[in-house]
């Protein structure tokens, strides 16, 4: 288990580099415009050795390599100033604060939520699908995976509308719009929490539903559930004790795949129901056109993706040992 | 073709004849077999081609092209001739004033937003963006990832190693993240949302493509065409390509649902196409939100009109997938 661990962090490695490459790229090559320019216009000051200087500060003098190297924090290591290797992501040209300070408050926010929204998915599915399998090809069955295609099509963020809508018109009810941190009033925070997280979970959770009813009938025409009603078991317990755990071996695949989606698509969540998290400040960061921010952001959120995805893998190793041989 | 269905000596004659049906008559009569196999699918296809009309895909595609050319543009658009045709159709843009933020009445049949804007016709409109975004965008991203699926598939040693860490960057890539600093970074307009969506999307299908081509390239015959002296290209075109094209027909029924949400995302968080021109998404969150209390059907218009399009893409792309490969049939 410790050597698969081992060997999976170390392919992440290269992994890691060449998102890092990509971002920077993007953004210091592919810039329409100079920014420093942009700073002077934006600022004024016809100082010619303002021009050096804002450069030389924004990292944007030197080779590309050079400034690579100095973005990523390898000069480090020779004297030069910190990088993303030492933790330091940037700072915003607007306020001047820094990325990485900014984002230990946003970013537990962000994935917590994620993370809250992954496990409405689940809670959501299984049950259904697993219903849904069990009633197969008669009138639930029909309905739930209607359902199911239904919750998958429509925009989340429409449904979040609605919710919101519907619910001041109806009962009076809108969204809370101070935020509270989980160390700071742990019962206000998770209810400001329940209903985003339920809502970003409706859509991943119906392509889950059809998932988790696939593999729940793979399973319960297996021998052994047969064994196990000859047994005379019943069948509340042939479910729940045998056929369920085996059916949900690829289901922590389908959250893998899942995951990363429900991470990045929190932005759009983020903005309706006011919550201060990664993708808010990035959203911000783009209309400011605040470029190291931004680039600090995309290769945070690429980390991000990248770790959730380990998660997963090691997961689906803990539960299928034949996965940690090959 | 059953023997049993040869009556008596003189039938061969009739069998023959009826085997060689011009291309037309074979392609009706299987889609009339897809029609009674997979009514729901047959339905949601129907459902696909009137959002294709309303988006004037074929028109604005070719206008486009010959207005590079320097030709001009002649094909009409369908919202076009139904705005002149139809006294409750109205260009997007047309303001009225006097009628803001009314509901549906006799002149304008869904109602109107806060700048007097036929909600009906922006719908009919925005129709437009969600269809030529999804299919052009589709169409660059499946090209993409049929192309590095299938040469790495076929090639297989290092090129397929090297496409494979290619691709594992693109996969690892937070989509929406990138969309948003990418658009919003570079300005967006239509044309930029499909070329941008179609490569950011792109090398995500080529996991599929490849290990369908893996699994084509052990058959013998592809053997036996090398020994005739095939050429690489004519052996990936020839042979790979039409026993891989059910598995790229479902990548994208499948990614045709996904960017038409991607879109309506971007526009939602203000990163879509820039007003005037309507999107779906873009009338949800300027028009929806702001005046959800007062008129809810500018909320709820524009979202059951994402949620259908997309509905009958996922339902289509599966009835296609039963049909065409049984080996396919996933979940449903």
């Amino acid at each position: 288990m410790q050597r698969y661990l081992i060997q999976r962090l170390i392919l992440m490695i290269p992994s890691l580099f060449l998102i890092t490459v990509f971002t920077f790229l993007l953004l210091r090559v592919f810039l329409p415009g100079d920014v420093v320019d942009q700073i002077i216009g934006q600022y004024g000051g016809s100082d010619p050795g303002l021009r050096q200087e804002l450069e030389e500060d924004l990292g944007l003098s030197g080779s590309l390599v050079g400034q690579y190297a100095k973005w990523a924090g390898i000069t480090w290591f020779w004297g030069g100033e910190t990088g993303i290797l030492q933790g330091d992501i940037g700072r915003s040209l607007i306020n001047g604060r820094s990325v990485a300070d900014e984002l230990k408050r946003r970013l537990p926010v962000s994935f917590e939520l994620g993370l809250w929204a992954q496990l409405a998915a689940i809670v959501i599915s299984v049950p259904t699908g697993v219903w849904s399998a069990l009633k197969q090809d008669k009138w639930p069955d029909y309905g739930l995976r209607s359902l199911a295609i239904l919750l998958n099509s429509v925009p989340g963020f429409w449904i979040a509308i609605l919710v919101i809508t519907f619910g001041s018109i109806w009962f009076s009810w809108a969204p809370p719009v101070n935020f509270e941190y989980l160390t700071d009033d742990p019962i206000a925070h998770l209810k400001i929490m329940l209903l985003p997280a339920l809502i970003i979970g409706l859509t991943p959770g119906g392509g889950l539903i059809r998932l988790v009813r696939t593999q729940m009938l793979e399973v319960l025409r297996q021998d052994y559930i047969r064994t196990a009603h000859a047994k005379g078991l019943k069948e509340s317990t042939v479910v729940y004790k045998h056929a369920l755990r085996n059916a949900l071996i690829p289901v922590v695949t389908l959250i893998g795949v899942s995951l990363p989606n429900i991470i990045a698509g929190t932005v759009i969540f983020e903005q309706i129901f006011v919550i201060p998290g990664m993708g808010r400040y990035l959203v911000d960061a783009v209309n400011t056109r605040d470029y190291p921010v931004i680039q600090g952001l995309n290769v945070v959120f690429a980390m991000l993706l990248l770790f959730s995805i380990l998660l997963v893998d090691v997961a689906y190793a803990f539960l299928d040992p034949r996965i940690r041989f090959e | 073709m059953a023997v049993s269905g040869i009556e008596d000596f003189a039938d061969v004659e009739g069998w023959l004849a009826r085997e060689e049906k011009p291309f037309l008559l074979r392609l009706l009569s299987s889609l009339k077999a897809f029609m009674r196999r997979k009514p729901l699918g047959a339905l949601c296809g129907f459902v696909v081609i009137l959002f294709m009309l309303a988006g004037d895909v074929v028109p604005a595609t070719i206008n486009k092209i010959t207005k590079e050319m320097t030709l001009g543009e002649h094909i009409p658009y369908l919202a076009d001739q139904l705005d002149r045709a139809l006294p409750f159709i109205y260009p997007y843009s047309r303001q009225d004033l006097r009628a803001r933020l009314e509901g549906s009445s006799s002149d304008h049949l869904l109602g109107t937003d806060s700048n007097g804007r036929d909600v009906l016709s922006r719908l009919l409109y925005g129709a437009r963006t969600a269809v030529m975004v999804s299919f052009g965008s589709v169409f660059i991203s499946i090209s993409i990832g049929a192309s590095i699926g299938i040469m790495s598939g076929f090639y297989g040693g290092w090129v397929d190693k090297g496409l494979y860490r290619f691709v594992d960057v693109f996969q690892a890539l937070p989509g929406l993240i990138l969309l948003i600093t990418i658009l919003g970074l570079f300005g967006s307009g239509l044309w930029q949302m499909i070329f941008v969506l179609g490569f950011v999307f792109g090398p995500n299908n080529s996991r599929l493509i490849r290990g369908q081509t893996l699994y084509v390239v052990a058959s013998p015959f592809m053997e036996a065409a090398r020994v005739i002296g095939a050429s690489d290209l004519r052996m990936m075109t020839r042979y790979v390509l039409p026993n891989v094209f059910p598995l790229i027909v479902l990548q994208a029924s499948v990614s045709l649902g996904v960017v038409v949400l991607v879109e309506a995302s971007l526009s939602f968080l203000g990163f879509g196409l820039p007003p005037p021109y309507p999107s779906w998404g873009q009338m949800l969150s300027l028009e929806g939100r702001q005046y959800m209390a007062s008129q809810p059907g500018l909320a709820i218009y524009p979202g059951i009109a994402i949620g259908l399009l997309v509905f009958s893409f996922n339902l289509f792309g599966d009835a296609l997938r039963d049909v065409l490969d049984p080996r396919l049939r996933g979940s449903s």
